[in-house]
Parts: structure tokens; sequence; C-alpha cells
């Protein structure tokens, strides 16, 4: 990589931190709701889209002050997440995998065409959490960035706390091993199953809010909701700290790709995620098992 | 000599053996029962007949020549077909379109003469549809011909298994566990079958059992095994009357 | 109500089950026939698009609905077509009608290698996988520079057949109609056929079709190698369609369009691509009319078209499945035996998770 000095190389590495804690907040909530269900969530990304909008709604339009509307918008998402479930997903149980694909993807088109119409197809981007730039011996980084470094951080350390050690956190991980076992030990499995989707809709929210500083937020934002998912396989789908890693690893490798190969700009992602494949087929942490005969 | 072998089995996953230095062998045109606790390895057996699993050590013989260079869809081609212990049929197509895919390893691909239907294409379906045509009146299924299978009551996919497996044209029929689920009129419909199978068509049967009045029924010889192991070999009567077996079971097997 | 007594095995075999059946169909295609005295070009270029779909719609069916491979960039593979039929027209001045199968061979050939590479993966994994491959080659394409025409585009020359161009509406549309129905054989002999039956046995138990000798990755590959070259054959005819080609007609959201668009047809079935092409095709002009009926400023919305499409999208996966032909055969069923029929007939059997992990 020529033309580059070591600030430079450093900038593009906490860019691409950055970019990757998002991904991985993305993909938190993907594998909670693959872990507990085995259903895949093609809308996560458009939570992500919606915490934003939300956020721009109370923030910039309502003019709420920040940490309120900040926390009203994850608020409101949690709800989304818990109704999605509780109405239409529920429904779904014992149906073939392969309808709930379509059903979060269609879901998706759904809200991104209601999002649309309410706020716009055009971009905006959010107020910043902390204005301003930190300079770390002549690298020059915005604190945006560094926040949703610390959040992904602190927020994957607290939901690895939470299923350690908190007594929703054992059932839902009860849950994830055998629905109907957990429901004959008297476990509420619906109210869980709700729950874990509002938890999952609540992280696509964080991310949202947390990029709308860093990047402009548009109805297509959700597109990059698949990339937390090339993140996740590279990790081994069903291991959050796997899709954590795997999220990371392609967040910081990108910058790097798109200045080597300009053609290839903007598919970075993917590519690394053909190279793990090509590799280890089940990903880098793999839960993912032969089916039995 | 035998003409199926089984000489020194062994599998381990991870630590735990599945199979352990497991041996045993088949007479052509008998019926051979496999028996055991659950968790004895009797499928994990079947399934390394069918090389779904590669032996840790061990040999698998069928007429005198190895099974362990054959992929698992070549085995087809050595003569053995099976069922499943849950039924794994093919769910979103009808009963004929399940046994035709049994017909499968009697044809070679050739794509021009399928996607332009020409070439004999028809005489070629035909045939297969004989076949078919030969085991259905053969399991008494003439009226599921057209039925979707995941429409169908469970003695009947039970039944449409073996016909399936039947329509390859196999030489070995492994059975995994065929009365599972049965009701006991079933189950004695399919002991009728299975003496049909190994007398009219000539096929040497393996079958993993529970029921024992099946078992006593139509085994020529029956192995009982336990934690992978062998434990004993006989008839029905001696294996059942063996100290080892009854321990195996009861699972007094500690003092 | 008609019952169908079979007489012979051939009735299951050949084409048409017996003169009735024959008769609707080959009734259908007389329609299509006399189209262009009936309407006029903009309905002619409407329906021409929808046999193009359609057949593209085989192609993915072929994928996903018989070997039960999903993939989320199908249309990656009609764009491959598209712009290798044109480029080789164009630049190296390739005859139309050799141009055709060459472009739907290479579509073809990618196919066969992605589905190499994708030989051990399924459901999620699959998705994301062809998903990639398709915002690769939009992007290749993108950033093709003069050979591609780049995000600038490329013009497509018109339809010539020995010496003769074809431009007029009913021209093309004779050109299209020909080639789906083309297609259309093509499907359904794979189907009654020892490629497809493995297809669908792949798709409903890996483990049991290789018991009865499949070669899981042999078919699933050939499935994948029909499934792009019909994609590049439409590509083909798409691009005489659109007269511009440029990456962006063949993004992601087209992707994801044509793997809806069985859907909504009815996966698993030929008659399902073709319900899903015209379904699609036919939206837009439904919605339209009643955009009359709404409030100016809703009507307005440039949402309200694709808000139409998931909204029916969500209400078919949660009470039909089975797609538009499921829901057909259903009423079909009513009427033939009425007044006799019951829900029951068709109750989704309801499965607890049953977990495919073993942990």
């Amino acid at each position: 990589m020529t033309g580059l000095n070591f600030a430079d190389v450093m900038q593009l590495a906490i860019i691409g931190l950055a970019q990757g804690s998002l991904y991985s907040l993305i993909a938190i909530g993907l594998v909670l709701i693959y872990k507990a269900t085995e259903q895949i969530n093609f809308a996560q990304s458009e939570f992500m889209m919606l915490g934003a909008f939300f956020g721009f709604q109370f923030i910039v339009l309502w003019g709420m002050p920040f940490w309120l509307g900040f926390l009203l918008a994850i608020a409101v998402l949690g709800g989304i997440g818990y109704t999605y479930d509780a109405l239409v997903i529920r429904r779904m149980t014992g149906q073939p995998v392969f309808v709930v694909f379509i059903l979060t993807l269609a879901t998706g088109i759904v809200l991104r065409a209601l999002a649309g119409m309410f706020w716009g197809f055009d971009s905006f981007s959010l107020p910043s959490m902390m204005p301003g730039t930190i300079d770390l011996t002549g690298v020059i980084i915005g604190w945006d960035h560094v926040i949703a470094i610390l959040a992904a951080a602190l927020l994957s350390l607290a939901l690895f706390l939470f299923f350690r050690f908190s007594r929703v956190g054992i059932a839902m991980q009860a849950l994830s091993l055998n629905q109907l076992a957990a429901f004959y030990m008297g476990m509420p499995v619906k109210r869980l199953t709700s729950s874990i989707w509002a938890l999952a809709a609540m992280f696509g929210a964080l991310a949202g809010l947390l990029l709308g500083p860093i990047a402009l937020v548009s109805t297509q934002i959700g597109f990059i909701g698949f990339k937390a998912f090339a993140g996740a396989i590279v990790g081994g789908f069903g291991s959050i700290p796997g899709a954590v890693l795997g999220c990371l690893l392609i967040g910081f490798a990108e910058p790097f790709f798109d200045t080597a190969f300009p053609t290839l700009k903007g598919v970075g992602a993917y590519v690394i995620m053909f190279a793990v494949l090509l590799v280890r087929p089940q990903g880098l942490l793999s839960q993912m098992h032969q089916k039995k005969v | 000599m035998s003409w199926l072998e089984v000489e020194n089995l062994t599998l381990t996953f991870g630590g735990l053996k599945a199979v352990d230095n497991l041996s045993f062998s088949v007479e052509p045109d008998t019926v051979y029962t496999i028996i055991g606790p659950n968790g004895a390895g009797k499928s994990t057996v079947f399934n390394l007949i069918c090389r779904i699993y590669d032996p840790v050590a061990g040999d698998v013989r069928l007429g005198g020549e190895s099974l362990l260079s054959a992929k698992p869809h070549q085995i087809v081609r050595r003569g053995i077909a099976r069922t499943f212990q849950n039924i794994e049929l093919f769910e979103h197509a009808t009963m004929l379109e399940n046994l035709l895919i049994g017909r499968h390893s009697r044809d070679g691909f050739k794509p021009l003469r399928e996607l332009f239907f020409a070439g004999g294409q028809l005489e070629q379906e035909l045939a297969h549809r004989r076949k078919a045509e030969e085991v259905i009146e053969f399991l008494d299924l003439q009226a599921h011909r057209h039925a979707r299978v995941s429409d169908l009551p469970y003695g009947i996919r039970k039944k449409i298994e073996i016909a399936r497996a039947l329509v390859a044209g196999p030489e070995l029929l492994l059975l995994d566990e065929p009365s599972s689920g049965l009701t006991t009129e079933e189950t004695a419909d399919i002991a009728f079958w299975i003496e049909d199978i190994k007398a009219d068509l000539g096929i040497t049967v393996v079958m993993i059992e529970h029921d024992m009045k099946l078992v006593n029924k139509v085994s020529d010889k029956v192995l009982a095994i336990a934690e992978g192991r062998f434990l004993a070999e006989g008839t029905a009567a001696e294996v059942q009357d063996n100290q080892d077996v009854q321990h195996a079971y009861l699972g007094t097997g500690h003092d | 109500m008609r019952i169908t007594f079979r007489k012979s095995y051939e009735q299951d075999i050949r084409l048409f089950r017996d003169g009735a059946q024959a008769a609707w169909y080959l009734g259908f295609l007389a329609v299509a026939l006399l189209m262009p005295l009936l309407v006029d070009g903009y309905y002619l270029d409407e329906l021409s698009f929808v046999y193009i779909y359609a057949i593209a719609g085989l192609g993915l069916m072929i994928l996903t609905g018989f070997s039960g491979q999903v993939s989320f960039g199908h249309a990656a593979f009609v764009a491959i077509g598209a712009y290798a039929h044109t480029i080789m027209m164009t630049r190296y001045g390739v005859p139309w009608l050799l141009s055709v199968p060459l472009a739907a061979l290479i579509s073809g050939i990618a196919g066969l290698a992605l589905g190499r590479i994708c030989s051990k993966m399924h459901g999620l994994y699959l998705a994301i996988a062809t998903l990639a491959f398709a915002l690769i080659i939009e992007r290749l394409i993108g950033s093709g520079g003069d050979f591609t025409g780049g995000h600038g585009g490329m013009p497509v020359p018109e339809i010539t057949i020995f010496g003769v161009e074809l431009f007029e509406s009913w021209q093309k549309y004779f050109v299209n109609l020909g080639v789906f129905v083309g297609v259309l054989l093509l499907v359904r002999n794979l189907t009654r056929s020892r490629s497809g039956r493995a297809m669908i046995a792949i798709r409903d138990s890996e483990v049991s079709a290789r018991g009865l000798g499949v070669d899981i990755a042999f078919f699933k590959a050939y499935a994948f190698f029909l499934s792009a070259a019909l994609a590049g054959l439409a590509g083909t005819l798409l691009a005489h369609a659109f007269f511009f080609l440029s990456p962006e007609s063949f993004g992601m959201g087209e992707s994801i369009r044509l793997l809806l668009m069985i859907v909504v047809g009815g996966l698993g079935t030929i008659h399902g691509a073709v319900f899903g092409a015209f379904f699609i095709m036919l939206l837009p002009t439904v919605l339209s009319w009643i955009k009359v009926l709404l409030p100016a400023g809703v009507a307005a919305s440039s949402g309200l078209d694709s808000l139409a499409f998931g909204l029916i999208l969500v209400v078919f996966m949660l009470f039909e499945p089975d797609g538009l032909y499921g829901r057909w055969l259903k009423i079909h069923h009513y009427f033939n035996i009425f007044p006799m029929y019951k829900r029951r007939s068709f109750q989704r059997q309801k499965t607890f998770l049953k977990t495919e992990r073993l942990r």
C-alpha cells in the first residue's frame, strides 16, 4: 500500500474499527434472534434505519434534549421489535425457515416505503453526541468514531454479563437450546422470544443513532446491514463473540481494501467474506453442525 | 465367506466411543437384526456402512470388496439401500416422484436427452415407471400414487420409504426401526413384508429394531450391542436369554 | 367435477395429462399469438416484459424452487447475460442468433463457478453469498470503463436476424414469446426427468438423496448452471427491451424482486414463475387505477408501489405461503368438489422448532 504514512494508516484503522463496531451492533441483533429461534431477521437493518429516523424526529424536528430523544428512539424501537414478534413472527412458529426469510425481507420493504413516505427519500445527518475531534499525536479522530467503538465494546460486555449472570439472560439461553423443553419448564417462551426481538431491534436502533453523525442517513442505509450479515457470517453465525469479531475484522479491513482496490470500492466486505468462507466454510467460530439422521 | 462383513469398526466423537471395535457378518438371503438400548450406536453403524461417517478404524466389506473407498452417493450402486429412523422422504413431492427418485442410480446424466425429451427419454421414463409400479403392487400402495407425501399418514410414509429403497433395486436393505411409530397391526404387516422381501425378492435385510415381537418373527440372526460394543449374537431367543444383554437393558451392568 | 382417468403410464409423463388440459394450454398459446391484433404497442411491450421476467423467474425457480438453493443475487446473471450479449454484438459483431445462446452460456458458466464455490452452503450463508456475488458483479460492471460503459451505461443495438432488423413492438413480442415458450418446454422437460427429480430430492432431504445415489454437489452445480443460463437468456432479451444498459438496472433491489416474484407466484412450480411475472408486471398498472381513489398526497408518494408490494408479500407469507398458484389450486379444488370442501384438506402442518443444530 503505497502513499500512506503512519498517521493515514492509523486514521483508516480507527475509522474502520468504528464502522466495524456499528456492524457488530447490528449483527448482535441478528445473532440474538437466530440463537433463540433459528429465524433470520432481514428487517434488522430497517430497524437500524428506523432508529435513526426516530432520533431525527425527536431531536431535530421536535427539538427534544439530545439524550431524551436518543433513549426514546431506542425505546420506541424496542416496542416495535416486541410487537412485530408478538403480532407477526409468532404466527410463523413451526413454518419453514424460508417463509420467515421472505416475511422479514418483505417487512423490510414495507418499513423502507413507510419511512420514505413519512420522512422522505433524501438523506440527512443526525446531530453529534459529542462534536469535535481528538488529536492522538497527529492522528485526528472524530469523537463520534471513538464513541461508536466504546459503545460497541461496552454493550458487548454488558450482553455477555447479562447472559452469564441474570435470570432472564440464562432463561433466554435455555430457550435457544430447546424451545419445547423451556416451555415445559414453565418459562414464558412467548414473552422471552418477543423480548429478544425487542432487544435486537434496540441494538439496531442504537447502531442507527451512532451511525447518524458519521454517515448520511436515508432509507438506503439499510443496505449496510448486509455488511453486518457478511461480518456475522465471517465470524460464524450463531455465536455472539464470533459475530462481533467478524464484524470488527470486516470493518477494519474495509477502508484499506478500498484504498488498495479502487475498482472494487464498497464491496470489500463481501470479497473478504468469500475469502474467509473458502478457507473455513462455517466461519471462524462456528456453532452450526450437520443434521443428525 | 460371509457377504457383508463389518470388521473391528470404530468411531469416536470427540473422546466418546460411539462404536467400539465392532465386528459382525451377515450371510446372504437372511434377515439380520441389531438390537440394543437407546444410544447403543445402532444407527451409527448404519451411517458407517452408508459412509455418512468415516470410521476411525476397521473395515466394511460387501462381497469381499471394501466400501470405504466409496463416496456416500456411490453406496447405492454397490447394492445397498436404506430407510431412516425418522422418515426422510421428499415431503413436497408425490409418492410416485419419490419412487422415481429411487431409480436415480439406474441411469446416467444425459442433459440434452432430458432437456429436449428426445432420443429414448420416453422409453427410459416408462421403464422406470414400470419398475416403480412393480414395487407399488408389491407393497399395496396403489391408492397413493399422486398424493403428496406430506399429506399421507405416518404408517403409509413408513411404507413408502421402504418402497423407495426397493425401487433402487438393492441386494442389501438396511431398515432403521421399521416399526417405530406404527400400530400393532401395521407392525404385523411390516413383518410379512420383510419376509416377502427376503423370500420373493431375494434381498438381504439388516434391521435395527426395538419391537421384540417383530424381531422374534423375522430374524434369522440377532446381534445385541451396547455403548457401541458387541454383547451377543445368535438366534433371537439366545440373545434375549443372554445375561449381558439383560443387564444392558435393565441398567444393572455396574455390579 | 372432472376426474382424470389414467389409462396408461405415459399420461403421467407426457406434456399434457389429457385432451382437455392440452386444449387449455393451446388456447392460451393462441391468445398469446393473437395479442398483436388485439392490443397496441404499449401493452405488447408490457407483455414482452412479462415473458422476459417469466424466463428469469423460471431460471430462479430451478435454483430456489426445485433444488432448494436460495439466491439473493440473480439479477447479476441477468446482467451478465445482457452485458455479454450487448458487448458481443456491438464490439465483436457477433450475429444475434449466435450471441444469444453464447451469452446464456457465459452466464451459465458464471453460475456454475458460483455454485461450485457455494456447494457446501445452505440457507442464510448461500443467500448472503449470492447477494455478495451480485454486488461484486454490479461493482465490476460499474468500474469496467469503456468496455462495459461503466456507470454511464451502454446502448443496445436492435435485434437483427439474417439481416432483418426487428424493431417494431410486435416483432420483438414474437421473439420474446417464442423464447419464452421454448424455455417453458425445456423446464417442463427438466421436471419430468431424472435431473429435475434429483434437484427436488436435494431440496427435500439431502441425506436420503445421497443414499439413493444423487451426487449432491454435482446436481447443485447443474442447477446453478441451468438457472444462471436462463437468467442470462432473459438478460439478452431484457437488453433489447431496455435499449440502454446500466449497472443500476441490475442492482440488489432487482435481485430481491425476482426472488419475491417467484415466491408470490408459488415456489416449486412452473406455474409459479409465470404467475409471479404477471403479478409483478400488472401490479403497477392495478395500483395506478387504485391511486385515483386515494388522496392526492398519498397517491403522489413514491413509496406507495413498494409499500403495496411489501404488504402483499407479508400477507401471502402469513396466510398463503404457497403463493398465487397454491391459492388457485385451492379455488379450483373448492369448485371441483363443491359443496364438500373442507378447510382441513389444505391445512398446514405445524411443527415445533426442530433444531438442526447439534449441541
